[in-house]
């Protein structure tokens, strides 16, 4: 597949269980190494780019990599201190602030509700000021008020000129803010376009690129 | 590199997390204390009997317990998938390993701190004068040892069978290390000064050559 995703824009990668939604994000995270191909990331080969480069990416995914037995603030000042971030202590607020969990940061991640350690995960992802934001169906198990309120969140993000590429296998929930959407089946691209272009058809298109590979 | 500051977090981060969780310690230390007691008062020994026998049930003991440490140690990242948020940092990996690393070394020194004075007591371990150099073979086996559990862990984390793994990667590579305590403890006990250094040289060699395999393999086995 070959794409591209410039800043202050919001691509919906949707697909079906197996399409390779988290393989893709894995890669573009540097988590799992592909078989093939090529990542640019500001014009430079991204798979050899030195381990530095790394905060330039965050990762938001259904798991929260927090610890359970430190509150949220003890959470975000680890990953503060393992990015050598210079004033953490404001960071980490203008951070927690952004996710809307700052009511949450003398509680231990493990007592947190779904949505509440999705928040916390959120500025997690985003205390380090990444470029480009991953999310793998950072929607997982959240209900109505959690998917709104990170929706905004996003939509905050991408208004600040970050890069952000999101994906889910549930259209009705995609962001109000995306942009551009590529549909994903079995690790290839069958649809793509502008968001905007698509608003009332996007959830048709998908039905009918999952319905044709089915039948190929 | 990413430099020292980024291991030095992890340390401080799985130093708190286990003082929130004394529970992990307080079990090893009384699995070791267990398995120290049966070596003291299997086949009623002769006090010459109990102290030839006292540093093998000693680093037996912690051969045993720590076992039991590393894996929960590391479970500790699996939760949450919270390793995935170590491995998505600006830090290389090897710089990774040694934040984990140091602190599976602190812990168990923790545990032997508790262990030494019960098996002096239970064995009438007299090492006289030779306290001194014992206390070097101490960390110098810790050291080693941590560094095969730590990564092996992270090994056995990658699979489905992390429990039944962990053991059977560890215990046959940590002879070396295992006899190195043995053989150093009781040449100390026995006053034959010459034969300790032999065995701490042993320990200090399988440091270096493992300390350093383990912290380049880590980022391999550890990539999915």
């Amino acid at each position: 597949m070959t794409f591209t995703l410039d800043p202050g824009e919001l691509l919906v990668v949707a697909g079906p269980n197996g399409a390779g939604k988290t393989t893709l994000v894995r890669t573009l995270a540097r988590l799992s190494r592909p078989t093939g191909g090529t990542i640019r990331l500001g014009g430079e080969d991204w798979l050899k780019a030195a381990a530095e480069r790394q905060r330039e990416v965050g990762l938001l995914s259904h798991a929260t990599f927090l610890y359970d037995r430190l509150t949220a603030l003890e959470n975000l000042e680890f990953y503060a201190r393992l990015y050598r971030l210079t004033g953490p202590g404001r960071r980490i607020r203008q951070a927690l602030e952004a996710a809307g969990a700052l009511d949450l940061a003398d509680r231990r991640a493990g007592t947190l509700s779904r949505g509440q350690a999705q928040r916390v995960s959120m500025a997690r992802a985003i205390l380090h000021e990444p470029r480009l934001l991953l999310l793998d169906e950072p929607h997982a198990g959240l209900d109505p008020h959690s998917v709104r309120r990170l929706n905004d969140v996003l939509a905050d993000l991408r208004t600040a000129g970050r890069a952000i590429l999101f994906t889910t296998h549930d259209l009705a929930r995609v962001p109000e803010s995306a942009t551009r959407f590529l549909i994903l089946v079995e690790g290839r691209v069958v649809d793509a376009g502008r968001r905007d272009e698509a608003r009332d058809g996007l959830e048709r298109r998908y039905e009918r690129a999952v319905a044709w590979i089915g039948e190929t | 590199m990413s430099g020292p500051a980024p291991a030095l977090a992890i340390l401080a981060k799985d130093l708190r997390l286990e003082l929130r969780r004394v529970e992990s310690l307080a079990t090893m230390a009384v699995f070791a204390g267990l398995v120290i007691l049966i070596f003291a008062f299997v086949g009623d020994p002769t006090p010459a009997d109990l102290a030839r026998i006292g540093p093998g049930a000693l680093w037996a003991s912690i051969l045993f317990a720590g076992a039991l440490g590393f894996e929960r140690w590391f479970a500790e990242e699996e939760r949450n998938a919270a390793l995935h948020g170590l491995l998505l940092a600006p830090v290389d990996r090897e710089i990774l390993f040694l934040g984990k690393w140091a602190g599976a070394t602190l812990f168990l020194l923790g545990l032997e701190a508790l262990l030494v004075p019960a098996a002096a007591t239970l064995f009438r371990l007299d090492l006289g004068g030779a306290w001194g150099s014992f206390a070097i073979l101490l960390p110098v086996v810790t050291v080693g040892y941590a560094a095969l559990g730590t990564f092996f862990a992270a090994v056995a984390s990658r699979t489905t069978a992390s429990q039944l793994l962990l053991p059977v990667l560890l215990f046959p590579l940590s002879v070396p290390l295992l006899l190195a305590g043995i053989e150093g403890g009781q040449a100390l006990a026995a006053g034959q000064g010459g034969e300790f250094w032999d065995w701490l040289g042993l320990a200090v060699a399988f440091d270096v050559l493992f300390g350093t395999v383990c912290t380049v393999a880590f980022g391999t086995v550890i990539e999915e």
